[in-house]
């Protein structure tokens, strides 16, 4: 039974939400913002109907003055609702990346010329909350993630019953924006390659150990110039990196971490990589077609989630 | 993303309601609290003792569970609850139907909503409620004082929605500060639906009986005697606005109802044929007036005597009454003529004269051997009626409002032994002394007299004005209005009641003394009428009357409906425009830097879009280098203030009054 409606539900807004992706900052027009009467309306509505019938059956002149009082209350709760909407300017704000199985974090910043109250931002599959806005006002939505990679941020709906309850008024906003998400850390981790000392033979590297790829810079030696790989890519030129003149430093690879699938393999170095961090060592990754040297601090961490994020085909068709 | 990922609670097999409602709060559950208290207390003292007495049960239990914080009472104790309520009610009200037992109901749900608040939509349920029985309280007062109660009981209603909604909290006075500015902008619409709203004259079907509860002094049976105190209510029957000058006090008896069938104690109405047009067609003077009757539950409309008129929906009876098509049930306004001094044709049907003779045999001997005294001594009836006035008046009746009791044969009680009563012992003792003697007569029950009232110019008739007379048949002459209360103490008919009677007998404000008292009723009543006329009488023909007079030629529904709909809409759009401007906020410092730049100006340096405050000020200063501080300095405070980070307001406005004392003291 419930299922056509729902199917209804999500028919109807579709057709309420924008198709393309809208231009930051998004001023909420009187055009997109809609309004509805809630249960609690119509309950309003029914009583007032109700009390209509009561004052004429009883000739009631202020029955009917207060079901009129009433009525006109009404309106003004759909204008209100419609108020606290409208002409709020909304523009995303950088997302904070979160790992596959938890959620990520969509920032959205309110600017608002007055003051709105008990605004109720929400994702669509993801968390709302709520938000009196004076002038500006910046709220972090969570949404849980599944996969690594890119995460769309999905639409995004403001809503309002504000003042009396009896009239919803909502807009959506679609943003052309998009968080990372890192493959999901193992919850046990194996130990690190380097504590068996089988990861740590390549800490005794000679000078022009192969490391990997990066991309070209001015003063890189002409000789270190990867001509294939950058053939392939045909933007830039790439550099051949080697892990030379680390010390006490930490080498991750694919083929050293444990795992039957590769998104196994991922998790089991997204873990490592934390832990390394956590333990402020020195620690390189090297995925197929990546390098990132060695290095330490958040900066580095990012950079090897990111990179872990996104490797290979994607897990699951992701879109 | 499937949306089939993220239900993380497992089904149930009975989903606990509302438990994904957000609970209430402390300070909601007081506003709740405090509407249904505000609902209910016009209420009370109309509902039988004991749902008056289990309702405030219940808020004080209620109030004290959330002063202790205690846990709300369990839902099978409530349910019970419940179902005791409703057969209670059903016990004493013998039924559930009616607007009773209804009223009875909706507050036995409120005080058990309140010990059952758990989510906001019990809240709302609580509000609607309320509203509901705010309503209700109409059906037993509709006076000014009750409308401003309830106006006020509704601000704290809406504030309690408002708090059911998430905002931020706010202080009491400030959460009926936004309760009272929404329904401040509600009361354009209010007024706009209450003038255009086609009306429809309820019921729109039958209604109970105890709907009406009509305090009238007339009823359309009467017993003499058998009642030793009247109960004198200075209520008003029905006001009546001459045009020209009212009648002298012989001339003002308001004919309502004729009592005729006679069965040796009581008097009762006996209906007679009715027509729609008058019988006859009146002539000479006439007397033009408009009456607006209190709800009495009689057909009979009251009317000086010779009725000339038919207001809509009435007939006219064999009997010589105004009736209206039903019992009069709400306030009706009518225009009515007169012509007193006109006397129809004297031709009565011959079962009405029968009707207006026959009384039982056997009761009242004395009186019936004083009648046929008459018959014998008598040539005309009109003898036989001089003849009954005399020795009415040689019985030194007096008028009392607390005669004895007379039960048995009750006429030759009053007019042999106790010889005192009231009107209605008058009458009645002169129509049978006159059936007696074999002269047709009849009781006219009705009102006498009357006062205007010097503050609005109303003719004013209240319940103790009511009054009974007699009519008899004279051959030739007709009908003949007979008044032995006045013969025998004419002072009750030219003065009122308040001369006829002692000071400590009348009601209060039939008394002669306390004039303040009635100098403050005056006032009191003419405000009071006002509102009738205004508020409380605005029926469909009302409605009629004064869009007619606003312009709108011939208004109907339809015409009603279109004005309707573009004044909404006018008002609508008022209110969104309203809303949607944005208000600018005075921006002192861009004020000040504005003086600044004109200053600059007429010193032949202007500014020009392109240029930045910084531009500015190094041309400024290069050009009056004797001032290059000054501006240096006027340039680094307004740039701080317009773009520097965000000051707090104390420091802000601090700094914005030195730059404006800075730019002040700038003179190039």
């Amino acid at each position: 039974m419930k299922l056509p409606l729902r199917r209804w539900r999500q028919w109807f807004s579709g057709l309420l939400s924008p198709r393309r992706a809208d231009v930051p900052p998004l001023t909420l027009t009187q055009r997109r913002v809609y309004v509805l009467p809630t249960a609690a309306g119509l309950m309003y509505a029914f009583t007032l109907a109700l009390m209509l019938i009561g004052s004429i059956n009883y000739n009631l002149s202020l029955g009917y003055a207060l079901t009129f009082l009433l009525a006109g209350l009404g309106i003004v709760a759909i204008v209100q609702s419609f108020r606290n909407l409208a002409g709020l300017q909304l523009r995303p704000a950088r997302p904070t990346p979160g790992f596959a199985g938890a959620q990520v974090h969509f920032g959205v910043r309110l600017d608002s010329q007055r003051r709105r109250t008990g605004l109720k931002l929400s994702l669509a599959g993801g968390e709302s909350v709520l938000c009196h806005v004076q002038t500006q006002e910046l709220v972090h939505l969570a949404l849980p993630v599944q996969h690594r990679g890119w995460q769309a941020m999905p639409r995004l709906t403001v809503a309002s019953t504000w003042p009396l309850g009896l009239i919803k008024a909502w807009s959506h906003a679609r943003f052309d924006e998009r968080s990372l998400v890192y493959p999901a850390p193992v919850a046990a981790a194996p130990p690190w390659p380097g504590a068996g000392g089988e990861g740590r033979h390549l800490d005794m590297s000679e000078p022009d150990d192969f490391f990997g790829l990066r991309p070209h810079r001015s003063g890189d030696l002409r000789q270190h110039v990867a001509w294939k790989a950058s053939a392939r890519l045909d933007e830039h030129l790439l550099s051949k990196q080697f892990a030379a003149e680390q010390g006490e430093l930490l080498w991750f690879r694919l083929d050293l971490a444990p795992g039957a699938t590769l998104e196994e393999k991922l998790s089991v170095l997204t873990r490592w990589v934390l832990d390394a961090h956590a333990a402020q060592q020195r620690y390189a990754l090297r995925l197929d077609g990546t390098a990132l040297p060695p290095a330490t601090g958040s900066e580095h961490l990012h950079a090897c989630l990111q990179a872990l994020a996104l490797y290979g085909p994607p897990p699951d068709e992701r879109r | 993303m499937g949306k089939r990922d993220l239900s993380p609670t497992p089904r149930r097999l009975f989903r606990k309601k509302n438990a994904c409602l957000p609970p209430l709060t402390l300070v909601q559950g007081w506003w709740l609290f405090a509407t249904a208290l505000a609902a209910l207390l016009p209420l009370i003292q109309h509902l039988p003792l004991w749902l008056s007495t289990a309702a405030v049960t219940g808020m004080a239990w209620r109030a004290w569970l959330s002063w202790r914080n205690g846990r709300l009472p369990p839902r099978w104790l409530l349910f019970l609850l419940v179902v005791a309520a409703c057969v209670a009610v059903a016990y004493s009200y013998r039924g559930f139907f009616g607007r009773n037992p209804g009223i009875a109901l909706l507050v036995i749900f409120l005080a058990l909503k309140l010990l059952e608040l758990r989510s906001v939509r019990d809240g709302i349920t609580v509000v609607l409620l309320a509203c509901f029985l705010l309503m209700a309280g109409f059906l037993f007062n509709q006076g000014i004082a009750a409308a401003l109660y309830a106006l006020a009981a509704l601000v704290v209603a809406v504030a309690a929605l408002i708090a059911l909604q998430a905002g931020p909290p706010v202080r009491v006075h400030e959460r009926l500060g936004q309760s009272a500015s929404l329904l401040g902008q509600a009361l354009p619409f209010m007024l706009v639906l209450f003038l255009l709203f086609p009306r429809v004259q309820g019921p729109l079907w039958g209604l109970p009986q105890d709907a009406y509860t009509a305090a009238s002094g007339l009823s359309d049976t009467m017993a003499p005697g058998s009642i030793s105190q009247v109960a004198q209510s200075d209520a008003i029957a029905f006001r009546v606005q001459f045009k020209g000058a009212a009648p002298p006090p012989h001339q003002q008896y308001w004919r309502v109802l004729t009592l005729t069938d006679y069965d040796g104690q009581v008097w009762r109405h006996h209906p007679t044929r009715e027509h729609d047009a008058l019988p006859y067609a009146p002539a000479g003077p006439s007397v033009d007036y408009e009456i607006t009757l209190e709800p009495h539950n009689l057909r009979g409309l009251p009317v000086l005597e010779k009725a000339g008129l038919l207001p809509p929906e009435s007939s006219f009876s064999a009997d010589r009454l105004v009736l209206a098509a039903t019992p009069v049930r709400s306030r009706m306004r009518y225009a009515m003529r007169s012509y007193p001094d006109y006397t129809p044709p004297p031709e009565e049907n011959a079962r009405i004269l029968a009707a207006a003779l026959s009384i039982p045999p056997e009761v009242n001997p004395r009186t019936r051997a004083q009648a046929r005294q008459w018959r014998a001594q008598s040539s005309s009836d009109a003898d036989i009626l001089r003849a009954a006035a005399e020795f009415f008046q040689s019985q030194l009746l007096a008028y009392t409002l607390n005669p004895p009791l007379m039960e048995k044969d009750a006429v030759d009680a009053f007019l042999f032994e106790h010889k005192r009563g009231f009107c209605e012992h008058f009458a009645s003792a002169f129509a049978f002394a006159l059936r007696a003697a074999g002269v047709p007569a009849r009781i006219i029950g009705g009102y006498q007299g009357g006062e205007i009232n010097p503050v609005d110019g109303y003719f004013t008739v209240r319940q103790y004005d009511a009054h009974v007379w007699v009519e008899a048949w004279i051959d030739g002459w007709g009908w003949v209005r007979v008044d032995p209360t006045a013969d025998s103490t004419p002072r009750r008919i030219e003065g009122g009641l308040r001369t006829a009677i002692g000071g400590g007998e009348a009601p209060l404000l039939a008394r002669q003394d306390y004039a303040w008292l009635r100098e403050f009723r005056y006032r009191m009543d003419a405000v009071t009428n006002a509102w009738n006329q205004a508020v409380l009488g605005f029926n469909p023909q009302r409605q009629r009357e004064v869009l007619g007079r606003l312009g709108m030629s011939e208004p109907d529904w339809r015409k009603m409906s279109a004005w309707l709909a573009g004044l909404c809409g006018a008002l609508i759009l008022a209110l969104v425009l309203n809303a949607m401007r944005e208000r600018k906020k005075h921006d002192a410092t861009r004020h000040a830097w504005q003086i600044f730049l004109r200053k600059l100006a007429r010193q032949g340096i202007d500014a020009q879009p392109w240029m930045g405050p910084d531009t500015l000020a190094r041309r400024a200063a290069a050009q009056l280098p004797q001032h290059a501080a000054a501006i240096r300095a006027i340039t680094a405070a307004y740039v701080a203030l317009r773009y520097g980070d965000e000051l707090p307001p104390e420091l802000r406005r601090r700094q914005t009054a030195a730059l404006r004392d800075m730019i002040r003291r700038f003179r190039p």
